[in-house]
This record gives C-alpha cells, sequence and structure tokens, in this order.
C-alpha cells in the first residue's frame, strides 16, 4: 500500500489569550489517500474549522500549532513553515464557507481568478491563460465567462460566488481540497448542487477532498469515509456504512439522532378561532435612487393569503429571496407599504388607533433567527424577558413572578437568569428570545428561521420546545423556514412560497408525502436521506432532479 | 460615473447657495452698520448716508443678498476695510500659499501613514506596531502650537539651523523660500500624520481577518500581493474619507502653525480679519473655506467607488 497523501499525527492547537492558554484541538490525527473523499463532521466548537486552518496552515494570528509529524505528498512539513506555505493552492486547496465574503469586492474577477495561476504556473496573460480560466468556469457551469470576469464579486449570486470560489482553487489542480461548510450559507437547492460539485470534482481529478459540515446527513452519502469530531478530537474515524450501521461513539450518535427525519408525526391541531388572517398582501420595494422615489419597483410578494388559527402551527417555507421574511414583517405589522389586508384577531393594523396597535403588539409576538444579535448585550436576561411587561399595570412583584414563569418554562436554570446574552449558549439565548415572547401571553408567535443559526441537536430541542409550548399555551404559530425536515416535526400546515408567490399550500402531512407543486417535489427530494434501522441508520438516495428550480438570476 | 458626477455636482450647487445665505446673513446678524464701522465715531449723518446708499445698505436685504451675490460671481468680493486692497487677490494669494504649504506636507503625510499603518497591521503586536502606535497617539495628543514652539526652540534658536519665523517669496529665492517652510511644514506633518496612521492601521487590521485575505493565502499568493493588491485598496477606502476631510480643513488655512510661525497663509488672514472686523474678508474667506470643505468631499465621494466597486454610482 502506498504512503497516504495527507498524514498527520497528534496535531494539537492552542489559543493563546491573557487569561491563559485555550486548547482547540489536542492530539488529532488523520490520514487521506490521493482521490479519497472523506467527510469531518462535528458540532460548532468541535474544532472542524480550527483544524482545516491548522492544515492549509492559516490558523488565527494567536494560534500554537504542534504536530509530531505533518505528512503531505511524502515530505514532512511540521519542521518548517516555509515548505506548509508552499503547498497551499497548489497541494491542498481550501474553499472556505461564506462565499459572499471569501472574494475580494475590490478586484474583477478575472484578475482573482488569474493571479494564482500567473504566480504558481508562470503563465502570462495571453491565449493558454484565458483558456485554462474558461474551462474553469465551464466546469463550475458559470455562462458567459468574458462577461463574468469582467464584473465585481458583488454583481453574483452566493451560490454563483461559491462556483467562482471552487474554480479559483481548482484551477490550481491541488492535489486535495479542503471544504470548510461549503454549503452552510447557501440555499438548500444550490448548497447540494456545490457539494455534488465539489464531489464529481474531485472523482474526476482523482484529488482528495475533505469535506467538513456540521450536517452528517448532508455529507454521509457523499463520502466514503466520515470522521467525528467532539471537543477538539477526532472520536470516530470509519467507512461511511459502517458508521451508519453501528456508530459507536457517544456524539455519533447524537449527530445522527438529531438529523430531522421526515416521518411526520399525525398532528390534530383543534382550530380555534382565526388570529391571524392575510388576504391578498402584495408587496413592492421601491428603488431610492438619489432620495427620489422611482417608479422601478420589485414586487417581493405578490397576492399572498393565509390564516393562522389558535393552536395551530403553520410553517411557511422557501429559499432567501423567496419574500418570507417579508410577510412576517408584515404580519407584524411592520410594513407600510403593502396592499392588501393584514388582520389580527379580525382588525387590520390600519385600522386600528396607535394605542390600539400597541396592545395588539403585546399580543403578537417575534422571534428571531439569530439569538446573538436580536438581545440586548447590555441587558441581564431576567430585564430583557421582563422589558416588555413594563406599562402592562402589573406590580413589580407580579412583574418578576411572570418573568421567572416564562424562564422557567423555556427551560432555563435560575442561575442563567441574571447573566447577560454573551455568557450563554446559541440555544440558551434562543430560549430566552422564546422566553422574551411567552412572558406576554401572546396569542400569536411569528418565529422567523428560528433553529437556523444554530447546530443541528440545538435545532432538535428548540423545535420541540416551541411545539411543547404551543400546546400547553394554545397560541398560533407562524414558522417560517426553509428546512423542510424542521417542519415536518412541528408543522399543522405547510405553505411552500417562491418568488413572492404561494406554490402550494396544505396539511403538513399532505405536502410532504404527496407534493403537488414540482418545486415543492425538488426541495423534497435533496433533503437529508437517513433512516433508521436496527441500531443504527440507513441511506436512501433522492430522486428528482431538483436543479431546474436552482437557477439563479 | 459621469451621469453621478454631474449629479452630484449638481447637488453641491444648493449647499453653496446656502454657506452663502449663512455668511451673508451672519454679517447682518452681527450688531453695528458697516457704514458707521467703516467711516468711524466721527462720521456726520449725511456722509453716512451717503455711504449706506453707495454700499447699497438701504436697500431690501433680498436685493443686497442678489447684488452681492451676482458680484462674487463676477469677481468683485469687495474691498478689505483696513487696507483698502481688494479682497479676491488677497485671498487668492494667501490661499496660494497655504496650498504651497500643505500640500506637499499632505502628499508625505499619505506617503508615510499608508505604508506604515498597513504594516503595523500586518505586524500586530511586533515592535514596529509599538513605535508606530505610539507614535500614532503622540502625534494626535500633542498641540499643534506646542510642537511648533518646539520646533522653534531647537533647531531654530538653539541649533540656529533654520530661520524661526517668517517667510519669503518665490521671486526672492527659492531655496531660501523652502529653509522658511521646513519647520511649519515638520510641525504641520507631526500633528496630522497621527490621524491617518491611527485610521489605515485600524482598518487595515479589519481587513487583514477578512476571508478574502485567507482565500488569497490559501492559493498561496505571496504575502506581499496579499498585502498590497487585496488588502491595501480595501483599506484604504475608509482612510481615503478621512483624509479628505483633514485635507478640506487643512486647505481652509492651518491657523494656529501660520500664525506661529508669522506665515502669510489664510488661516492667518481669517483669524487677523476677525480681529479687525474686516467684514468682506472674512466673508471672503469664509464662503472659499466652505467651498473647498464641499469640493473635498465631493471629490472623496467620487473617489469611493474606484476603491470599492459594490458603492454604487
Amino acid at each position: 500500500m502506498t504512503a497516504p497523501l495527507l498524514d498527520i499525527r497528534g496535531l494539537s492547537l492552542k489559543l493563546r489569550s491573557e487569561s491563559g492558554d485555550l486548547p482547540i484541538l489536542s492530539d488529532v490525527s488523520l490520514a487521506m489517500n490521493a482521490g479519497e473523499i472523506v467527510g469531518l463532521v462535528g458540532e460548532s466548537g468541535s474544532g472542524k474549522s480550527m483544524l482545516a486552518k491548522a492544515l492549509v496552515g492559516l490558523p488565527p494570528r494567536n494560534a500554537v500549532v504542534a504536530t509530531e509529524h505533518f505528512g503531505f505528498a511524502g515530505v514532512d512539513l511540521a519542521a518548517s513553515a516555509a515548505a506548509h506555505a508552499a503547498i497551499c493552492g497548489t497541494g491542498i486547496g481550501f474553499v472556505l464557507q461564506e462565499p459572499t465574503l471569501s472574494l475580494n469586492p475590490a478586484m474583477r474577477v478575472g484578475e482573482q481568478l488569474a493571479e494564482a495561476l500567473i504566480h504558481h504556473r508562470g503563465l502570462r496573460a495571453g491565449a493558454v491563460l484565458s483558456q485554462r480560466i474558461h474551462a474553469a468556469l465551464a466546469a463550475v457551469q458559470i455562462k458567459d465567462p468574458e462577461s463574468v470576469l469582467r464584473r465585481y464579486p458583488h454583481e453574483f449570486s452566493g451560490g454563483q460566488r461559491q462556483r467562482l470560489l471552487i474554480a479559483a482553487v481548482m484551477l490550481l489542480e491541488p492535489q486535495m481540497v479542503i471544504a470548510d461548510e461549503p454549503a452552510t450559507a447557501l440555499d438548500v437547492l444550490v448548497g447540494n448542487e456545490i457539494l455534488d460539485l465539489l464531489v464529481r470534482h474531485a472523482r474526476e481529478k482523482n484529488s482528495g477532498l475533505l469535506l467538513i459540515s456540521h450536517d452528517i446527513a448532508q455529507v454521509a452519502h457523499r463520502v466514503d469515509r466520515v470522521m467525528v469530531m467532539d471537543q477538539g478530537s477526532v472520536v470516530e474515524n470509519r467507512a461511511t456504512s459502517e458508521l451508519l450501521r453501528c456508530p459507536a461513539h457517544q456524539r455519533t450518535r447524537s449527530l445522527l439522532a438529531a438529523v430531522p427525519r421526515r416521518a411526520v408525526a399525525e398532528h390534530t391541531a383543534d382550530c380555534g378561532r382565526v388570529i391571524l388572517e392575510i388576504d391578498q398582501l402584495t408587496v413592492r420595494f421601491q428603488k431610492v435612487r438619489f432620495g427620489w422615489r422611482r417608479a422601478q419597483t420589485r414586487e417581493v410578494l405578490s397576492r399572498a393569503s393565509l390564516k393562522v388559527h389558535a393552536g395551530e402551527t403553520v410553517a411557511i417555507i422557501g429559499e432567501s429571496g423567496s419574500g418570507k421574511s417579508t410577510l412576517a414583517l408584515a404580519a407584524l405589522g411592520l410594513l407600510a407599504s403593502a396592499s392588501g389586508t393584514v388582520m389580527v384577531d379580525g382588525q387590520t393594523w390600519a385600522q386600528r388607533t396607535g394605542g390600539e396597535r400597541i396592545a395588539v403588539r403585546r399580543r403578537v409576538q417575534a422571534i428571531f433567527q439569530d439569538p446573538s444579535s436580536s438581545l440586548d448585550p447590555r441587558m441581564r436576561i431576567e430585564k430583557i424577558v421582563g422589558e416588555g411587561l413594563r406599562h402592562s399595570g402589573l406590580s413589580s412583584r407580579e412583574r418578576i413572578d411572570a418573568v421567572h414563569r416564562a424562564l422557567h418554562d423555556v427551560g432555563l436554570s435560575s442561575t442563567t437568569w441574571t447573566r447577560y446574552p454573551h455568557e450563554l449558549s446559541g440555544g440558551q439565548r434562543q430560549r430566552v428570545a422564546i422566553a422574551r415572547a411567552l412572558v406576554l401571553s401572546p396569542e400569536l408567535i411569528i418565529a422567523d428561521e428560528p433553529v437556523s443559526a444554530l447546530d443541528v441537536t440545538i435545532q432538535e430541542q428548540i423545535v420541540t420546545l416551541l411545539d411543547t409550548l404551543k400546546r400547553e399555551k394554545g397560541f398560533g404559530l407562524l414558522f417560517i423556514t426553509h428546512d423542510l425536515a424542521v417542519v415536518s416535526r412541528i408543522a399543522d400546515r405547510v405553505i411552500v412560497l417562491r418568488n413572492g408567490q404561494i406554490l402550494e399550500e396544505g396539511a403538513a402531512s399532505r405536502v410532504l408525502s404527496a407534493p403537488r407543486d414540482p418545486y415543492t417535489r425538488a426541495l423534497l427530494a435533496c433533503g437529508p436521506r437517513l433512516v433508521p434501522e436496527g441500531s443504527g441508520y440507513r441511506l436512501i438516495s433522492g430522486s428528482s432532479d431538483p436543479r431546474q428550480f436552482s437557477h439563479e438570476p | 460615473m459621469l451621469a453621478y458626477a454631474a449629479k452630484r455636482f449638481a447637488l453641491a450647487l444648493p449647499t453653496l447657495f446656502l454657506v452663502s445665505l449663512i455668511v451673508f446673513g451672519v454679517m447682518r446678524l452681527i450688531p453695528g452698520d458697516p457704514a458707521a464701522l467703516i467711516l468711524g465715531d466721527a462720521a456726520d449723518p449725511e456722509t453716512l448716508a451717503a455711504l449706506r446708499e453707495q454700499l447699497g445698505l438701504n436697500q431690501p436685504l433680498a436685493v443686497q443678498f442678489f447684488d452681492w451675490i451676482s458680484r462674487l460671481l463676477g469677481g468683485d468680493w469687495g474691498t478689505s476695510l483696513t487696507n483698502d486692497e481688494p479682497v479676491l487677490p488677497t485671498i487668492i494669494e494667501r490661499f496660494s500659499f497655504t496650498v504651497t504649504l500643505v500640500l506637499p506636507v499632505f502628499a508625505i503625510a499619505l506617503c508615510l501613514a499608508l505604508p506604515a499603518g498597513l504594516l503595523a497591521a500586518r505586524k500586530y503586536g511586533s515592535r514596529f506596531d509599538s513605535i508606530v502606535t505610539v507614535a500614532a497617539i503622540v502625534s494626535l495628543s500633542v498641540p499643534g502650537f506646542w510642537v511648533a514652539l518646539l520646533l522653534i526652540l531647537v533647531f531654530g534658536v538653539e541649533l540656529g539651523w533654520l530661520p524661526t519665523v517668517g517667510y519669503v517669496t518665490v521671486d526672492d529665492n527659492w531655496t531660501t523660500q523652502v529653509r522658511y517652510l521646513i519647520l511649519p511644514a515638520a510641525a504641520l506633518l507631526i500633528v496630522e500624520t497621527g490621524q491617518l496612521l491611527r485610521m489605515m492601521r485600524a482598518s487595515s487590521l479589519e481587513v487583514l481577518e477578512a476571508e478574502y485575505i485567507m482565500h488569497a493565502r490559501a492559493k498561496g499568493l505571496p504575502e506581499t500581493r496579499v498585502a498590497w493588491r487585496h488588502a491595501f485598496p480595501n483599506a484604504l477606502a475608509p482612510t481615503l474619507t478621512l483624509a479628505g476631510m483633514l485635507l478640506g480643513s487643512l486647505l481652509g488655512g492651518a491657523a494656529v502653525i501660520e500664525t506661529v510661525f508669522a506665515l502669510p497663509g489664510l488661516g492667518r488672514l481669517l483669524v487677523d480679519s476677525v480681529f479687525q472686523r474686516d467684514y468682506p474678508v472674512v466673508q471672503g474667506v469664509l464662503l472659499l473655506v466652505a467651498t473647498l470643505q464641499i469640493a473635498m468631499n465631493l471629490l472623496v465621494d467620487l473617489l469611493h467607488p474606484v476603491l470599492d466597486p459594490r458603492v454604487r454610482l
């Protein structure tokens, strides 16, 4: 057997800080053969991104990396930083997570693609160079290369930028590619294409691929082998099928268990009265230039209608740009320029006086996507939750009781109540956001992507919590998400939104099992494909080709 | 781009109009009759009325204003009350002096601050970085007149290398002129570089942490290219905004430095005319200073999209 392409033993990484060293990776060993496709999964904070950066030799400034052996293509790089730098790009290519941030905004795409070729291969601007770049763009399915090369990164969508980044990496024909969550910042359909593209390219060129993800379902069917990381160590490292059949480590099992499955629970919502009724809502955004409103408008929602009853969970599914957040804003009465009606409790926002509107706002609460930015960092948890109760006519004793009840209901132990948001984890913060909504005893909660910023295992907990609370308190829940699997866990009814239009609406069980719209079918086909079987899991492959729907403008 | 420039230019005109209105208004709000001021205490009512007639002071304010504006546009900025010189040539002369002092100083400041700021950020926490940071803080905190006095004391009085105060015109002797300008230029440089340095270092630090820098490095590009082609233009944009504002105010006269070194610059002209209640000159200088500031802002705004194509025109 030949020596592995990448052979690392005993890699450890510490972050220096004023309060002492913080160990991030300890004694990580990994080996990859040429042409092997390996998945690296773990929760955020498990150290997988840091490992990737250490592998490409670009750890943060305050990091101290030590390795016993760092072999790449038969050469030990541990001794020399210069040797490590020399494999950057040509030896190991690196695809970063956030495509919108990974291209230099002030440089034309063409130069960014060409510069590394010019540096490494000594090519001059000319026919050979442009021929190579055109070939690379064709390989990542970017059309019209001439005009693409002249444009700047901000003129492309996230998916296209990730394609351009992959092209930039592939141009150097590296022996292996490390891709750090390359699909996480993208919509589901686009993200799947990007992953397929990476895998296909690796197979064609017989180069190695290390695919990093927090979502084991996303990578499992694409990779030969899975490594699971937990708290800075690789805890499991086995062939994919074996790992799925009998996961050995506790962390692997919890990652697998957290993958939301589409076994639709039979939701029996006893529909109460209508709390929210949106009728023929159309929202146009106007382009404003030089302070003058122009007639140019873009329709972000067109004639959308929906109802939410008390005690019912309505899920709105859509990708970014589909208008789902606009719908949430309109439901909250925060959009002025809309035609159509939004009625809460039988009256539109516009019909109410200012005082009435404030009273209604108490009954309609919102939970936002990113709890780290939706909580005031200067306020303690108790104060954040209690703020909405000011001027509510309650005595301070009653207010404190209500706050504690809400915090208790969302499962936060009393030790956290007097802390600040930054001292809590992401999941705890989202619990605080839920408590903040809950404390006003709302009749309707609008949750805009409440779990997409969280780890898979935490997502599960938060979704369960929202579902339980809804059953206990009987509020209506408008749940906005791009993730079908989450929908199947919680929704009574599902609304599929695309380009501002409602494509499909119906009972969750019906939409998820027998979707009528082809777009819904495409969405369903590319979701997670893990099915529990015995003590482990089985992979199933998708059916239809979602590609036709992911074309971006 | 051209259409945008034209639009921005068109939008600058109302601003200028507003500025002129304010300058005109302020001069009229100050108590006292300009005619009485010109003639002094001894004026008899008849001469006073004649002068008011001649100055147009008996006209309605609106008429006076448009009269003033149209004369401004025609190049007649009035005459100084103290020495009867026409205002416009005086201002132009003083302004051209300020430009010859400020522009080279500013160019040198940029040439020092921009590379040093970027380099300090790249070598964050190193000795070079500490030196740069301390130098920037010192430059920001010491007052200009104190630096000027210190320079005069050391290089002028103690060492006797350079002349301390005063100025000779270009016509006299080119090298002598430069000798007179070295100390004021050094004082300005010391005071003004700090802000640019600090801004450049801060924005470089931010840019160097960006994902696209990591992407560039991961492609195996040499560090010099990463720094100068990728980091520099992106770090320059915020610094440029500051630089434009700084230059605008400096061209309006480095009043303190000019006063300490007794230089015939625009800033000193303004200070002197205020003390002498020389209203036509004060009006003229204020108008020029405001115009400069507007022009610099316009220039910076037009340069911005060159550095950051995301800024739409």
